[in-house]
């Protein structure tokens, strides 16, 4: 597109999805396949159900082991979506008899953001943390916003657009000294850096098992074995899962997460090594291109996630010119109405540089060769770009 | 976004982008900070539009209708040039619902060249 030259595909969107892990398709094939574990893994009774329960339970072991936890608080749900659901609304119910108030930041996954809303719209007050220009929640900033009736704090580990990480340690101490609860939405965080929950002022724990190496369609709530920590469920039709998340446990998507949480515990320290590695080299060569910014704060984050601001290009026609290479735009939505970032306008970008932004995110399959090939790809697309609004440029006021 | 195969088929030849300020008349609308902004120049010989460029900060439907009406309005007579019905366009282009405020944008900077030399040859 734009006259650029063709070049072959590459995939730097691994902060949406992770490819499936070859053992943990394997591990879900063989749930799947006719003399496998099919049974109701509810069904205790027989045999067949008892072989089905095994392998979820094998499987909530190994996702309990990549965080420091014990198996028996890792609760398993339909992903991260439904795990912040359950750990925020679960929680302020559970404790509203303490207090109605609630605190949260301007740039959480949608998941919490509209969680929050919900818990608004029924009449509980909630404290929108503002991030400073580095995307992080000081604990100051926090310190400041507790009240005697907070009740729930939420905030991400690592933030999904910009990687930058929250020190969730310092926050967790300063609302455990306050008496709340605190939530972490740790999607980005498993396999992307160290998690040890149980070395942690933290109380719930929101996983994904697609954003490392497992299927999509499965995730966890840990909830820590802490007095006085517990969620009411959202969901209800059946005693699974502690009651907590009701229905049929799906057996082959567990063993899927178990399977790539085993890997994560395996492989985190070459993960991280060439994830360091391969996002330097990309961040330096997006951010040689002049007019080109670093969203979000330069050293407290992944080096999985490098996103940029670009001066003087649209972001829709950018991420279609950077095609065959696979991003994900700053936009909200990247569809029609190209909605600036809400994450980035609430880091102080204007609405220009926030709709013009892209998030390159790099994972285990991604090479040199990539990179190179993506920033390439990226300095022909600006300079092309440019070109073509050069004389549309509006006249100095 | 999935581009519809007209709209490609522009981007892969924009051959009447860059070169307005070349151009003996000028008019562009619309601003970068809403995402947003189209020039056009162009060049008259006696009553024909003998060249038409654009310049566009903006998405890929913007860009390529620029484009296409570069194409379609070029080496006409001016008083054969057809008049812009965005619904149209969008219909023929493929350009979907939710762009159309875009043509609005490209339709204004059409408008504001024509303005242009309407007033400077005194026909307006």
């Amino acid at each position: 597109m734009f006259g650029l030259p063709d070049i072959r595909p590459v995939y730097l969107d691994y902060a949406a999805t992770t490819p499936v892990a070859p053992e943990a398709a394997a591990a879900m094939a063989d749930c799947l396949s006719p003399d496998g574990p099919f049974g109701n893994p509810s069904s205790r009774s027989h045999a067949f159900g008892r072989r089905a329960a095994d392998v979820v339970e094998a499987a909530r072991a190994d996702v309990a082991a990549a965080i420091g936890a014990a198996p028996g608080d890792v609760v398993f749900c339909s992903g991260a979506t439904e795990a912040d659901n359950l750990a925020i609304l679960g929680a302020a119910r559970y404790r509203r008899d303490r207090g109605r108030h609630v605190i949260t930041s301007r740039t959480e996954h949608k998941a919490v953001i509209d969680s929050f809303r919900a818990l608004e719209r029924a009449g509980f007050e909630v404290t929108w943390l503002v991030p400073d220009a580095s995307g992080r929640v000081s604990p100051d900033q926090l310190d400041a916003a507790l009240r005697d009736d907070t009740t729930l704090v939420s905030l991400m580990w690592v933030n999904n657009e910009t990687g930058v990480i929250h020190d969730v340690a310092a926050l967790g101490e300063i609302v455990r000294a306050r008496g709340a609860i605190f939530h972490v939405d740790a999607a980005q965080a498993l396999g992307k850096l160290p998690v040890d929950v149980a070395a942690l002022p933290v109380d719930l724990v929101s996983l994904s098992a697609h954003k490392c190496y497992g299927p999509k369609g499965v995730g966890a709530l840990w909830l820590s074995p802490r007095d006085g920590v517990n969620v009411e469920p959202v969901l209800f039709g059946g005693g699974q899962e502690r009651g907590l998340r009701p229905g049929t446990a799906p057996t082959h998507q567990a063993a899927g997460f178990g399977a790539a949480a085993r890997l994560v515990r395996a492989r985190l320290d070459a993960d991280l090594e060439q994830a360091a590695a391969l996002g330097a080299r990309l961040a330096d060569g997006l951010l040689a291109v002049p007019g080109v910014s670093l969203n979000g704060d330069p050293v407290a984050r992944v080096p999985h996630i490098v996103n940029v601001s670009v001066d003087g290009v649209e972001g829709e026609s950018l991420l279609a010119a950077m095609q065959p290479v696979a991003l994900s735009t700053g936009s909200a939505c990247t569809s029609l109405s190209a909605e600036p970032s809400f994450v980035l306008r609430a880091l102080g970008r204007s609405d220009q540089l926030a709709q013009s932004s892209l998030r390159f995110s790099l994972g285990r399959g991604t090479t040199e060769g990539d990179v190179d090939l993506a920033t390439a790809r990226f300095r022909e697309a600006v300079a092309r770009l440019r070109e073509i609004a050069a004389e549309a440029a509006e006249p100095a006021a | 976004m999935k581009y519809a195969p007209t709209i490609t088929t522009l981007l892969e030849a924009l051959r009447h982008a860059g070169g307005v300020s070349d151009m003996a008349y000028r008019g562009a609308a619309g601003a970068a900070s809403g995402g947003v902004r189209v020039a056009f120049g162009a060049r008259l010989e006696g009553d024909r539009l003998a060249d038409l460029r654009f310049s566009a900060y903006g998405c890929p439907h913007t860009i390529a209708v620029a484009e296409w009406w570069c194409r379609r309005v070029t080496g006409l007579p001016v008083s054969a040039l057809p008049m812009w019905d965005n619904r149209r366009i969008a219909d023929e282009l493929g350009v979907p619902e939710g762009k159309l405020t875009r043509l609005l944008v490209i339709e204004d900077a059409w408008s504001a060249l024509m303005h242009e030399w309407r007033s400077a040859r005194g026909t307006e």
